[in-house]
């Protein structure tokens, strides 16, 4: 089963609900796969700094087009073609000049395709890494409490597109998860590119939300977003206080069932702001979760779809 | 000579478009006729990214030597520098105006962009 997690506005607790699910739920299937898509500053991996045991990476490319200048015959069928402007001939054969702008490149391969004179080749150009890391997670004296397989990407500083690295650290994990293990995914926040990209292909997306305006405005578009893909969803409300009827009355509206609220807490923003699990530390996230847990529980048995 | 001018409208009488990948209009002027056309750019107005590439493009298929416009960021000014098309950049007045300045030598050349990208 995969799990997205995912929001509309940013900063509403992704992050908080994807470690500490994928704590709880290591411990209960022994393994688990964990999966940071937000490239431009993932942050998983720092909750369980004292838990990796070994870490690996490599580096991520996308293909973009090289044009050979002398095979070129500047009929500017290329130009044409791109859809995104990245192609540009100056001047006319003899004397002429075919440019290519890599970062407006989508790496669709149609011009290499199109060119009747086999001028243009692809090249690899490096857009960021992709890290994957072993965690054992300890619960009290139990050492060896679950283990969490975490990949994430790291996208190059200035580099406009985030979408294929995200596919890119999606493959790698679709690679390594060959047993069906639970995969959980912390999603870029909004509804662009990034997170529709982010969110494809999973079972159930959890949006999480706060109980403020912004938290609901930026919810409603989020739940378009995801009935756009055709998956189905759940809320959950974080930083729960005597406003969450902000978030009940559009879940009531939307037909979205809220599944869990987190309270909002000084003492676990604390925990969370110094780098700690929350169920690790005597919060009573475990039982704040529990009805994410039973969800995926029936899930995994079968009982529900 | 040939120059193209970023415009707001079609006419000499319209203002400088401070734009130049995206400008609504290029006015193209011969200075040895004294006679002008407009090319819609409408293509490039609505384009996802990189107007500033294709506006450029456009000019130089219009083989003129030097262009007037409010600003240049860096794509646009590699493909005009490839075109070897001379930047000048003036806003807030008419195209008119502009060229009758270009004429004096009144109006200051750049050697590199003056704006970022998506400025």
């Amino acid at each position: 089963m995969k799990i997205a997690i995912a929001s509309g506005k940013g900063g509403t607790g992704k992050t908080t609900v994807a470690t500490n699910l994928a704590y709880l739920l290591s411990m209960e299937y022994k393994e688990i796969v964990l999966v940071d898509l937000d490239v431009e500053e993932p942050n998983c991996h720092l909750f369980y700094f004292y838990w990796i045991q070994h870490k690996s990476g490599e580096h991520a490319h996308v293909l973009v087009p090289k044009i050979n200048q002398s095979l070129c015959t500047s009929c500017g069928q290329c130009v044409q073609f791109c859809n995104y402007n990245a192609l540009c001939i100056i001047g006319r054969a003899p004397e002429f000049s075919a440019m290519v702008f890599h970062e407006l490149c989508h790496s669709c391969g149609g011009c290499t395709l199109i060119c009747p004179n086999q001028a243009i080749s692809e090249v690899k150009r490096p857009i960021g890494n992709i890290v994957s890391e072993d965690i054992v997670v300890a619960d009290g004296a139990v050492v060896s409490a679950g283990a969490i397989k975490l990949f994430y990407g790291l996208l190059n500083v200035g580099e406009a597109k985030s979408p294929p690295l995200i596919a890119l650290v999606k493959q790698h994990a679709d690679q390594y998860n060959t047993r069906s293990l639970l995969e959980i995914s912390d999603c870029p926040p909004g509804t662009s590119c990034a997170a529709m990209k982010s969110i494809e292909n999973s079972d159930i997306v959890f949006l999480v939300t706060e109980p403020t305006a912004f938290g609901r405005n930026d919810l409603a578009l989020a739940i378009d977003m995801v009935n756009c893909l055709s998956i189905p969803m759940k809320i959950i409300i974080n930083k729960s206080d005597e406003n969450d009827d902000l978030i009940e009355e559009l879940a009531a509206q939307r037909g979205v069932e809220i599944i869990a609220k987190i309270p909002h807490d000084i003492e676990m923003s604390k925990i969370y702001s110094s780098g700690r699990i929350l169920a690790d530390n005597n919060t009573k996230m475990d039982s704040y979760l529990s009805p994410i847990l039973s969800f995926i529980r029936k899930s995994e048995r079968g009982d529900v779809r | 000579m040939k120059m193209a001018i970023s415009a707001q409208g079609t006419e000499l009488d319209s203002m400088i478009d401070p734009r130049f990948g995206r400008a609504k209009y290029f006015i193209l002027f011969d200075l040895e006729t004294n006679t002008h056309k407009s090319v819609e750019n409408i293509q490039n107005l609505n384009a996802t990214q990189g107007a500033g590439i294709q506006s450029a493009s456009l000019i130089a298929k219009e083989e003129v030597e030097a262009v007037i416009t409010g600003h240049c960021g860096p794509k646009a000014f590699v493909v005009l520098n490839k075109a070897k098309i001379k930047v000048f950049i003036k806003d807030g007045i008419t195209v008119k105006e502009a060229i009758s300045l270009f004429k004096k030598n009144k109006i200051v050349e750049i050697k590199e962009a003056n704006v970022e990208g998506h400025w």
